[in-house]
């Protein structure tokens, strides 16, 4: 395989979930692209939008194992890892695995549970593995998270700690339908399904061994030219000196920048990186890992302003740096 | 005496003490009274510093008034809130009160009932409330039509608010947090500029009131064109630009007056430097601007940002390329060997690129390339030299340049080598260098006392004409490519040897000489991938920047601006192979340079 045939393939997944999941293409190609680093993605937006759709597509259309869990206040570590239970017979304990053991996790409403449920989350989503009463088990690949939370209602809400919003490697926002054409789309597609889950007709266009053949090549065949690095590394310094940041994006997001912008050449049918794809994802990639001063959140001053003014203040290379 | 004080003392801090509780405490419709009570001692504590035009009271009405007949007049422009009836003197007549206001903009009452006219003068905002539990964060808005603008309300108490919507005004979006209020108004497309009021409804526990929180200036879009306008400034010193414009409403009608403040930018997003400022008469404006030395070269926006009673800044698109000369500061110190340091810079900006040292010695002239990294160049030579010019070709931004030193003879202990600025210092520090030497030996250093030379009256050369760049369309070529040269009527030269035909194969890569006339020109022979690289940066990039904004953005960026511009599709070819050849780790062919080289021929890159 090489990236002319991923991108073909990327077009039949990105077609495929677009026939359940109406109106932006844009948000199903970025969330494939997060899927091909493995990157876990925050939608944060309001209700009723589509993310539990999208995901669900996803799974499908890659013929990946998904399972979904509803964040609530009483959620507990296990109810997401899983625990060992004494068996009578056996004498002995069993491990009942939790939800977690899945290729695709959907983490609905992820605020709504406390932090330490949240945290059960951490390891897994940046190693890949879970850790269940001392025993240290892998995951299958692929696995990546795909979480919602709902950025306007506070009330018995936990928001996340930064620890855990930096390992999205995403924040998108799944945003209302544009014009009123994407409204009635809507619509009539629910009426020719005759249904609400559309999903369970869908049909995978790859198989597991394909995706991951497809994770193989963003890996090991998308170059990243110097120029490119360093114009990463100067983004994020200069999102981080901002003067109205507290707390910066971390080497982490660079690496998610960098990871993002390799998937994204990838589906593009190129094999190198261009400042075009490190522009494309860096409010996605960076904007959620800023924390904002006090004095500037109240003004409304958010990540997303930073990130902007980083991309303004940061010249694209334009030549070899020998040449300097 | 005291007594009298005493207790006028105890009456006042329980009026006091009963205001404080009414405010803080009582519930319901008490709270209600509370808040009315607190407004009118807020308002009339205020009034007494501030002149009234007319009316019945010093406090702005609220609930239950009505109008009168009258035959006052007042100094002011007035509005009227038709819903909640209330006058307030505003800038310029508001388009929503229902009164007739022509050329006079006077007061003038018409409708029966009590009129109010609450204050001339209330804070800086003319007629806007300013409540201590209800305050905004921006008293006065601008918007153009069309637009949209936010605003935050806190509030000290529990209640809900309401914008009081108008047939302009209409809230698209609203949030609240605990004493926390945000709204986003849009403006209609169809409103006449103006002055519009923004009311809002504040209910606590069923008492409504109604306040006068802001105003929005509604401005229509003035179109701002800037219609002569240099391409090019070249200099050191203050520049001068003349511009000239017209500014007009969409229809197309002039504006008749105002001042156009004209600011250089490098993006269009930057606030810019105010290089000149000048009147709008009868919609055009003619406006001298001088660029202050210490502004770089390089490509800038020219913005003419129109301030008047009615418009919004323009939104020009030229752009003028300033050209600067650099300074060289140069230090050689000769013996056996020359030791050529220098700095190129203009001001506090290093420069980068290639000089090219012309070194003259007893046995003839030899050219040097040599590399500028970050402004500093150095080379050391292994011979004696009689004088070195030292000349930078330029590129697009930084013009040609050239310095010549000559040298005088030096004294040379051989052992350690100290530079001192002149012989006299050389006298004066003897004691120092000599104890140096001392050190010197005993380190087991060679000491060497240099004089370094100095341009002093009776050395000083005439001064060489100024050199200048030949009439070489492109720089940058691929190995074995054929070039043809001008004829200018005098001998030209290529890295120094005599050229007999108009025609030169370029053989090796590197850096090329071509001189004739005292014109002297880099070429650059290069393998086709640098090559495509150097051709972006030396040719495509000065010539874009004089359309769109180049330096942060990516070279499709640029591509998709040129197009937008009226650019042929070479621009996208370009983009193409330029960036296959610097991010890609593939190779670049001769027929992806020239494919280039026809798109930048086509673009008029070379004309």
């Amino acid at each position: 395989m090489d990236v002319e045939e991923l991108k073909e393939l990327s077009s039949s997944i990105v077609e495929s979930v677009s026939s359940v999941y109406i109106g932006n293409d844009n948000v199903i190609m970025k969330t494939l692209t997060a899927a091909l680093v493995n990157g876990n993605v925050l939608f944060e937006d309001h209700p009723g939008l589509g993310k539990t759709l999208l995901a669900k597509a996803f799974s499908r259309v890659l013929g990946l194992d998904y399972r979904r869990v509803q964040f609530t206040p009483d959620l507990l570590p296990a109810d997401i890892l899983g625990t060992k239970v004494w068996r009578q017979n056996l004498g002995a304990f069993e491990l009942v695995k939790g939800p977690i053991f899945t290729n695709v996790l959907l983490a609905d409403e992820i605020n709504r549970a406390p932090p330490k449920t949240q945290s059960a989350l951490l390891e897994a989503m940046e190693e890949k593995q879970v850790t269940i009463e001392g025993e240290t088990l892998k995951l299958e690949k692929p696995f990546f998270v795909i979480a919602t939370q709902n950025p306007i209602e506070y009330e018995g809400t936990y928001p996340l700690p930064e620890a855990q919003l930096d390992r999205f490697l995403l924040r998108l926002s799944v945003g209302y339908p544009e014009t009123l054409e994407d409204e009635i789309a809507i619509l009539e597609a629910r009426i020719k399904w005759k249904k609400d889950d559309p999903t369970a007709d869908l049909r995978p266009v790859i198989d597991r061994g394909t995706f991951l053949r497809m994770q193989e090549i963003v890996e090991n065949s998308v170059y990243v030219s110097r120029p490119v690095v360093k114009y990463i590394a100067e983004l994020v310094r200069n999102a981080r000196m901002d003067d109205r940041v507290e707390a910066g994006p971390s080497p982490r997001g660079a690496l998610a920048l960098l990871k993002a912008s390799k998937a994204n050449a990838a589906l593009e049918g190129r094999d190198f990186v261009i400042p075009d794809d490190v522009k494309r994802f860096a409010v996605d990639a960076l904007a959620h890992r800023i924390v904002i001063k006090a004095e500037y959140s109240f003004e409304g001053i958010s990540g997303r302003n930073v990130v902007k003014r980083a991309l303004h203040n940061t010249p694209v290379p334009k030549e070899n740096e020998s040449e300097e | 005496m005291d007594k009298v004080r005493a207790s006028l003392l105890v009456f006042l801090l329980s009026a006091l003490m009963v205001l404080s509780l009414s405010y803080i405490l009582i519930p319901q419709g008490g709270l209600a009274k509370g808040i009315s009570k607190f407004h009118e001692r807020h308002s009339g504590e205020n009034s007494s510093s501030k002149k009234l035009v007319s009316g019945e009271g010093n406090v702005p009405p609220r609930l239950n008034f009505t109008f009168k007949p009258t035959n006052k007049t007042a100094p002011c422009p007035v509005s009227l809130y038709p819903s909640n009836p209330m006058l307030v003197c505003v800038d310029t007549p508001a388009k929503n009160v229902p009164i007739s206001i022509n050329e006079t903009w006077d007061l003038l009452v018409k409708q029966p009932g009590v009129y109010y006219v609450p204050l001339e003068t209330y804070g800086l905002i003319k007629g806007v409330d300013k409540l201590e539990y209800l305050r905004i964060d921006r008293p006065l808005q601008k918007t153009p039509v069309g637009g949209t603008f936010s605003v935050r309300i806190t509030s000290t108490i529990i209640g809900s608010l309401i914008f009081n919507k108008s047939k302009y005004l209409e809230v698209v979006d609203s949030s609240s947090l605990p004493g926390e209020f945000m709204y986003t108004i849009h403006v209609a497309n169809d409103t006449p500029p103006g002055y519009y009021p923004l009311f809002f409804e504040l209910n606590v526990s069923g008492y409504i009131e109604n306040a006068l929180l802001a105003w929005v200036q509604v401005l229509p879009r003035a179109v701002v064109r800037i219609t002569s306008l240099p391409s090019t400034l070249r200099g050191n010193d203050e520049l001068t630009m003349h511009v000239s414009g017209t500014v007009a409403y969409p229809n197309g009608s002039p504006i008749r007056r105002g001042t156009v403040a004209i600011t250089i930018n490098r993006t269009k997003a930057e606030k810019g430097i105010v290089v000149g400022m000048g009147n709008v008469v009868n919609g055009t404006f003619n406006v001298t601007c001088s660029i202050p030395s210490s502004v770089s070269a390089g490509g800038y926006s020219v913005v003419a940002h129109y301030t008047g009673p009615d418009a919004y800044p323009g939104n020009s698109d030229p752009r003028v390329v300033i050209q600067r000369y650099p300074e060289i500061d140069v230090n050689v110190t000769t013996g056996n060997e020359t030791m050529v340091t220098g700095l190129l810079h203009y001001g506090n900006i290093p420069l980068n690129g290639t000089v090219i040292l012309v070194v003259r010695t007893d046995n003839g002239t030899v050219r040097i390339p040599v590399k500028v990294n970050n402004g500093v160049f150095n080379v050391t030579l292994s011979l004696t030299v009689k004088s070195v010019k030292i000349l930078y070709p330029g590129n697009g931004l930084y013009l040609s340049v050239e310095k010549t030193v000559y040298k005088k003879p030096f004294l040379e202990f051989r052992w350690i080598e100290i530079h001192v600025p002149n012989k006299a210092t050389i006298y004066s520090s003897i004691l120092a260098l000599t104890a140096l030497g001392i050190v010197g030996i005993l380190m087991g250093r060679r000491v060497r006392i240099v004089a370094v030379g100095e341009e002093t009256p009776e050395q000083k050369a005439p001064e060489p004409p100024k050199v200048s760049e030949l009439p070489i369309k492109r720089r940058v070529f691929v190995e074995r490519e054929v070039i043809e040269l001008p004829d200018l009527g005098c001998k030209l030269k290529l890295d120094g040897r005599p050229v007999e035909e108009r025609r030169a194969e370029l053989r090796r890569t590197g850096l090329h000489i071509l001189e004739a006339c005292d014109m002297i020109s880099e070429l650059w022979v290069l393998h086709p991938k640098e090559a495509v690289v150097t051709l972006y940066k030396l040719h495509f990039l000065p010539f874009a920047m004089k359309y769109v904004p180049v330096e942060n953005k990516t070279p499709f960026e640029i591509a998709l601006a040129l197009s937008e511009k009226g650019f042929p599709g070479d621009v996208f070819q370009i983009a193409r192979i330029f960036t296959t050849a610097l991010y890609s780790p593939k190779d670049v062919n001769r027929e992806n340079f020239f494919r280039m080289v026809d798109s930048l021929q086509r673009m008029g890159v070379f004309q």
